[in-house]
């Protein structure tokens, strides 16, 4: 028999069956521990059966029409409406949610165990959200302590900042915490069972799995530094891996660690970078810069102290400064002046000795008071240069005045000395003299002859008296006319030598030189001669020059024939110092020497270490005079004692004054 | 007999000047200042002179440029105090002024007699 033989129910009894249909689905809804709702799109509670209403103390009467809000704390229903969009969004169902409810009448916890189903319409579209849940059993129990470690977990990883993550040994993604995904710059489900050449170069990658490897292989924990790019940016890191035994798999994983220090490295080598910058500073400085701790030991060290001491900074930090520089133990009540007063202590152009030289040297000692370090930086400059520029200074200032005053006196003291020797001379012409015609007849007029005149003469040494006088004024013409060469302003002009030329032109007039011979065989000196060949010609007063340099001869030759120097020599030494555009000549002798006090005043006026009446002391002050005023350059004296001397000129090929 | 001209300001200097070349048989004329020299030429011919620079009135160079415009038969022998001093370039070149400068004190009278003769021999 067929459906369609059988006989049509008629409409009531089709409307009998669907109410009692739907009274069964409402008696099956409301009854028994199943808990049932149905919510909208828009979290309003459209049905609700007994079991749920009263979990709250409700009915289902007083849920319906309202929304999880209306209902909830505001924590939970965002919650269980978070849950609701992903189902509705999706599609799908979400099955066996266990989460805890709490009653907001009795603010007891329950533990669910809760399904979500989409509801549809009959066109397939979804409308809402269908539920069920039941009160969890002691089964489930184990499930929400594991939900619950779970949930620690989650928080005590999310709490973490570095990012952290397992792997499995197929290096996928097991784990990852917050701080891991925002790292990755990516969802956590987008990275969960991804393994990282889906994130990173091929390169960077197999960086990652071969440390990945290293600890699968042992239980060693491995430590690398590792730079990656992402999205453009480069992040170096420090990561921790190591493996364990997952006892839920039973397969081996890694957990590792991640920490970003890539703004650490940067201020790391911002710092390095400082540091360097701040030594090539200190150590670029002529000065020697030496910082000293309060208990008087060496916390810095540039590199002219290590010069100045031969000792490497290495060696001298830590060492205590008296150790490590003697000199300047004796600054160290100064250092701790300067802490406690928080000032700077200057000590300038002290003098100190060091291979029978005398050099000078300013000491500043600053506190260190900012940093927090107790100590000071004592800081020592080399002033020796610029005490016997000063000294020189001073010495042209004297010889100027001596010039000026000279110059005026010249003329005053020239006329009367003029009446003095010139009426000598004819006083001895007359006195002495048989040719003169006037001289004969006047002895004959009075009586006698020039021969008894003479022969008295002779015997009462007048004309030796004679002599003296005219002696006497030839030597203060002399004076005057040194004393005049200080004046500044040079008449004669310059004209082009060859220096070599006028050295050897001094030597030969050394040579010949009259008082030279008398007091000296200059001829018995060895004349050692280091001339650079083609050497620029200088623009000077040639004869000037020549008796800067016959003066030196003199000079030289006196002190080692004084010394008896057994095989006395000259070294005549020139060369072109092209940087300077000068020419340097140097004159040295295997003298005896010149003891410092002699020589820092030896280009004084009037200095000498001769007798009286052996020299003026005003050659080595002339020399110094022609070179430095008139012509613009340097002149020097470097000796020890026992060493002999050696003076070193250096002249500019064109004086400022000249015209090029 | 040759006439010498001794212009000085200083007596003393002066004198000792007079006394050397007198002595050696020249004939002496004697000024103190340029003024007076000049007045002196005048009525007298020396054939040359020992010129004193720096004198009151006008100063020796002066002396010789203006007996030189008044063409005098003269030469002339510098001689001066002043160690600065160096004869001017246009009396350098005249032939009647020597051109050694003799520097006082003069020690050796004999060299500028014999300057005197030779620039006087030279220019005549």
């Amino acid at each position: 028999m067929s459906l369609n033989e059988k006989q049509k129910p008629s409409l009531e009894d089709e409307v009998l069956q669907l109410r009692q249909q739907l009274a069964e689905y409402e008696a099956i809804f409301d009854s028994g521990t199943i808990m049932f709702w149905y919510k909208d799109l828009h979290n309003c509670h459209l049905r609700v059966n007994h079991t749920a209403s009263a979990l709250d103390g409700l009915t289902p009467h007083q849920m319906e029409g309202k929304t999880g809000e209306e209902l909830y704390s505001k924590e939970q229903a965002e919650a269980y409406y978070k849950d609701d969009l992903e189902v509705i969004n999706s599609g799908k169902p979400k099955l066996n949610i266990i989460e805890s409810h709490i009653s907001p009448h009795t603010q007891e916890i329950h533990w669910l165990k809760v399904s979500k189903i989409p509801s549809r319409d009959e066109f397939g579209n979804i409308n809402g959200v269908i539920a069920y849940a039941a009160e969890v059993t002691d089964t489930d129990k184990s499930d929400i302590e594991t939900a619950q470690s779970r949930a620690l977990l989650d928080s005590i990883i999310n709490g973490i900042y570095d990012p952290i993550f397992v792997k499995d040994e197929q290096h996928r993604y097991l784990v990852l915490n917050d701080t891991m995904c925002e790292m990755m710059k990516q969802s956590r489900s987008e990275l969960i069972g991804k393994s990282d050449y889906e994130f990173f170069s091929k390169e960077q990658a197999d960086v990652f799995w071969t440390h990945d490897d290293l600890v699968f292989g042992s239980s060693d924990v491995d430590r690398n530094e590792e730079q990656f790019t992402r999205e453009g940016q480069t992040r170096t890191i420090s990561t921790i891996k190591s493996s364990f035994l997952n006892p839920l798999t039973g397969k081996r994983n890694l957990v590792g660690s991640i920490r970003d220090i890539t703004e650490r490295k940067q201020t790391e080598i911002e710092l390095r970078q400082l540091r360097s910058y701040l030594e090539s500073v200190i150590d670029s400085m002529p000065s020697i810069m030496i910082g000293v701790a309060e208990d008087g030991s060496v916390t810095q060290w540039n590199s002219a102290a290590e010069r100045v001491t031969g000792i490497t900074k290495n060696d001298a930090i830590g060492q205590q400064l008296s150790k490590v520089f003697p000199r300047l133990a004796q600054d160290l009540p100064r250092v701790y002046e300067a802490i406690t007063t928080c000032r700077e202590i200057m000590d300038l152009k002290r003098s100190y000795q060091q291979n029978d030289k005398t050099y000078y040297e300013d000491v500043i000692i600053y506190p260190l008071i900012s940093s927090g370090v107790e100590g000071a930086v004592i800081r020592v400059d080399d002033v020796s240069e610029q005490v016997l520029m000063e000294e020189m200074m001073i010495q042209s200032e004297k010889m100027l005045s001596v010039g000026g005053l000279a110059a005026g006196m010249a003329h005053e003291i020239n006329n009367p000395l003029a009446g003095m020797v010139q009426t000598a001379n004819v006083m001895i012409n007359r006195l002495s003299n048989d040719d003169v015609p006037a001289n004969k007849n006047a002895a004959e007029n009075v009586g006698t002859s020039m021969g008894v005149i003479n022969a008295y003469m002779e015997q009462r040494g007048i004309l030796r008296m004679l002599t003296a006088i005219n002696d006497s004024g030839e030597r203060i013409a002399e004076i005057v006319n040194n004393m005049l060469s200080f004046a500044r302003k040079s008449d004669a002009s310059s004209s082009s030598h060859d220096i070599n030329d006028l050295l050897d032109k001094a030597a030969t007039l050394a040579a010949t030189d009259y008082d030279l011979k008398r007091q000296y065989d200059f001829k018995s000196i060895s004349i050692v001669r280091e001339y650079e060949e083609n050497i620029p010609l200088v623009s000077c007063e040639g004869v000037k020059i020549q008796q800067v340099f016959l003066n030196l001869f003199r000079n030289g030759a006196e002190a080692m024939q004084e010394a008896k120097i057994k095989q006395p020599m000259f070294t005549l030494h020139s060369h072109y110092d092209k940087e300077h555009a000068r020419v340097v000549v140097t004159v040295e002798d295997n003298g005896p020497g010149i003891e410092e006090e002699t020589r820092k005043r030896i280009f004084e006026p009037f200095f000498t270490t001769k007798p009286v009446g052996v020299g003026t002391g005003l050659g080595l002050s002339v020399s110094y005079f022609i070179i430095t005023e008139n012509h613009g350059g340097e002149m020097t004296v470097e000796s020890e004692l026992g060493r002999g001397a050696r003076f070193c000129i250096r002249l500019p090929l064109h004086n400022n004054g000249d015209k090029p | 007999m040759n006439t010498i001209l001794i212009l000085d300001d200083e007596y003393v200097v002066r004198q000792s000047f007079v006394d050397y070349f007198e002595d050696n048989l020249w004939r002496v004329v004697q000024a103190e200042t340029g003024e007076q020299a000049l007045d002196l030429l005048e009525t007298e011919q020396p054939e040359v002179a020992i010129v004193d620079i720096r004198l009151p009135g006008i100063d020796g160079d002066v002396f010789i440029r203006e007996a030189l415009d008044r063409k005098k038969e003269l030469a002339f022998v510098i001689c001066s105090g002043s160690p600065s001093y160096g004869v001017p370039a246009d009396l350098k070149q005249q032939v009647k002024v020597s051109e050694h400068f003799f520097r006082k004190p003069v020690t050796d009278f004999s060299e500028l007699e014999q300057d005197a003769i030779r620039i006087m021999k030279k220019s005549a």
